[in-house]
């Protein structure tokens, strides 16, 4: 892992890798390393050295809905790659508002967990909370859909996510009832607690992990702004 | 199973109380589909929830019921006292009659405080212990739970980073951890808090090995560190006098709850006499801890336990009722073990570390009306009648047929 990520900055990475890793889901064949963020030393968030570059309130403030300009300097020098990256952050944005089919659930779902992830991995109270889990596995999906993802943890001492496999391996495991569930879930909107009464959340396994990662959820969406619909 | 009421209390639930239903009960730590939301009424081992299913018990609510729900005897005599009130400006003679009760029934005891929540006293007896001996530091065993404080509750929210800056844990039987955790804190440990036996929620209960009692109570006594026995869920179903004579050893303090009041909100902490100044100098109060009416119930609770040898009786009734339930299990290749001890026994399935086929098995199981958690022990009640048991056995025959079927 690099250097430590300041925490008040926690929030501006997570949703730069959640809007990476949705692109990751919903372009699997585009070239976009190009564009994959990286949080600048002191202030700004660039996708790629050629792509959008954002000061940390621009970017916060694009987040939140509101009008923010892009590092205009970046945008002259490299018109194309700038537009190309827009593109997409709209494309990941226009999920926020419509998402239907399992390829698009399965980005939507797929963004909201990076975002987690990148708690579980560097914010310092997540991260202990899950230390003694790291031989643990969690799957996502959606019933009746091939929507399936396993978070796991990985050699290098991240948590991470993938494309997943049977839900009765993973450690513990949740699936989201419907399609609709599984939008709200990422869009903030469900209550996890009646959700998981009523059967639109089925958990199963070791159900302290899923606390877990629910509670680290909380936090992630209490600090990370969600594009608003 | 209908749920249709249960679910539109949640909902009205879920408006106006955080999460609905919250901590131990709450839908997401047992079976939130097929378990009920409400109960509605109880009676002996069975409860109607709110849509009128009956389901024969294994939970006792949790433990806090020990000779049946709607005891006759302690009803009445909850009654009588009802007719004169329950919180008054000072306590009733019921306190001294209580501590009274409990000093000539807990050996070692010399003196018993009364509260509310077990958490109450768990909190309570560690700055008695840090009184007692000036030191800042307490062990506890990973995984046990002593209550909601923020030094030990199980949840996550709402914690600094020194609330647990004193606190410090060793693996359950591991002696060698025990003794390198006060070697590292050389004459600063105030305590070491333990259940009885290791009785954790989503793992299979630990019995402690031989000699772990001995040791404990060596190490402590070398050391002079406090040994304060956490008894809420174990007291009065392991031993008349406290869970310690069970095992063989002999506490500084312990703390009683649960089924001591037979569902009556009521807690105890009793202790050693040289406890007892410390004790009287660590400020406890509680707006309605002096509750004659609580108080009335754990007189009773305790002469019944007394009168009708409880505790060998909920370990004998669990004793064959786990032998045949495991049976039961072993004819249809489910490799069943019912852990911990038999009158509060904790269910695994042999190679089921993920929980999967205990999730599955119990949900089964409550298709028949039978409220088995998969994550937490069970408690055998006293009231549980040889027609209990052979209803019990017949559902579980159909669920473990539904539950081998599903593999």
């Amino acid at each position: 892992m690099s250097d430590p990520i300041p925490v008040e900055r926690l929030k501006i990475w997570a949703a730069a890798q959640s809007i990476y890793r949705t692109m990751e889901f919903l372009f699997p064949d585009a070239p976009l390393k190009k564009i994959k963020p990286s949080l600048l030393a002191t202030d700004g968030i660039s996708f790629g050295a050629c792509g959008l570059l954002f000061s940390d309130f621009a970017f916060l403030k694009a987040l939140s809905g509101e009008f923010a300009l892009p590092d205009l300097k970046r945008v002259l020098s490299h018109p194309v790659q700038s537009i190309e990256c827009l593109k997409r952050l709209i494309r990941v944005k226009s999920l926020h508002g419509l998402c239907k089919g399992a390829k698009e659930i399965r980005a939507l779902l797929a963004g909201s967990i990076e975002a987690i992830l990148t708690y579980a991995n560097l914010h310092p109270y997540s991260r202990a909370l899950l230390s003694v889990d790291q031989h643990s596995t969690i799957s996502i999906g959606v019933a009746n859909t091939p929507v399936n993802l396993l978070i796991y943890f990985d050699t290098v001492g991240c948590w991470k996510l993938k494309q997943g496999s049977a839900k009765e391996s993973a450690t513990c495991s949740l699936e989201f009832k419907s399609d609709e569930v599984a939008r709200l879930a990422s869009w903030g909107q469900l209550d996890p607690w009646r959700a998981v009464a009523d059967g639109s959340l089925i958990i199963g396994g070791q159900v302290p992990l899923v606390e877990k990662f629910g509670y680290i959820s909380r936090i992630v969406q209490r600090e990370v702004p969600q594009p608003r619909r | 199973m209908i749920r249709k009421q249960s679910e539109e209390w949640f909902n009205r639930a879920c408006n106006v109380i955080p999460g609905g239903i919250y901590g131990h009960v709450s839908p997401g730590a047992s079976l939130p589909t097929n378990f009920p939301l409400y109960c509605h009424s109880a009676k002996g081992a069975r409860f109607v929830d709110l849509d009128g299913n009956e389901w024969v018990d294994f939970m006792c609510g949790f433990g806090a019921v020990l000779h049946g729900y709607l005891n006759p005897r302690i009803e009445e005599a909850v009654a009588q006292q009802k007719t004169k009130g329950a919180i008054f400006n000072q306590p009733s003679t019921q306190m001294v009659e209580l501590a009274e009760l409990l000093v000539e029934r807990v050996d070692f005891a010399q003196w018993a405080v009364f509260a509310k929540n077990g958490s109450d006293l768990t909190s309570w007896a560690l700055r008695v212990a840090r009184e007692k001996t000036g030191r800042e530091y307490v062990i506890k065993a990973r995984g046990a739970y002593h209550g909601v404080d923020s030094w030990c509750d199980p949840g996550l929210g709402g914690r600094i980073s020194s609330d647990r800056s004193h606190i410090l844990e060793f693996s359950w039987n591991n002696l060698d951890e025990l003794n390198l955790l006060i070697r590292e804190k050389l004459d600063q440990v105030a305590a070491i808090i333990l259940t009885p036996y290791h009785h954790a929620s989503f793992a299979q209960s630990e019995l402690p090995d031989p000699d772990f009692w001995n040791e404990v109570r060596d190490l402590t006594h070398r050391h002079g560190i406090a040994l304060i026995l956490d008894d809420i869920r174990c007291g009065g179903r392991l031993h008349l006098g406290g869970s310690h004579r069970y095992f063989e050893f002999s506490p500084d303090l312990a703390i009683y709850s649960k089924a001591l009041g037979n569902g009556y909100a009521i807690s105890a902490c009793v202790g050693s006499d040289e406890y007892r100044l410390p004790a009287a100098d660590v400020f406890l109060t509680g707006s309605c801890w002096n509750d004659a009416v609580a108080m009335t119930a754990a007189i009773e609770s305790l002469k019944i336990s007394a009168a009708d040898r409880v505790a060998e009786s909920v370990l004998e009734k669990g004793k064959q009722f786990c032998f045949q339930l495991e049976a039961l299990a072993r004819s249809r290749q489910i490799p069943l073990q019912m852990t911990g001890i038999p009158s509060m026994p904790y269910p695994w399935i042999e190679g089921d570390e993920n929980l999967y086929q205990i999730q599955a098995l119990c949900k089964c199981c409550a298709s028949q009306g039978l409220y088995f958690h998969p994550h937490h022990n069970w408690f055998i009640s006293n009231a549980m009648s040889e027609v209990d048991v052979a209803t019990t056995l017949q559902r579980a025959e159909v669920a473990f047929d539904q539950f081998a079927e599903s593999l």
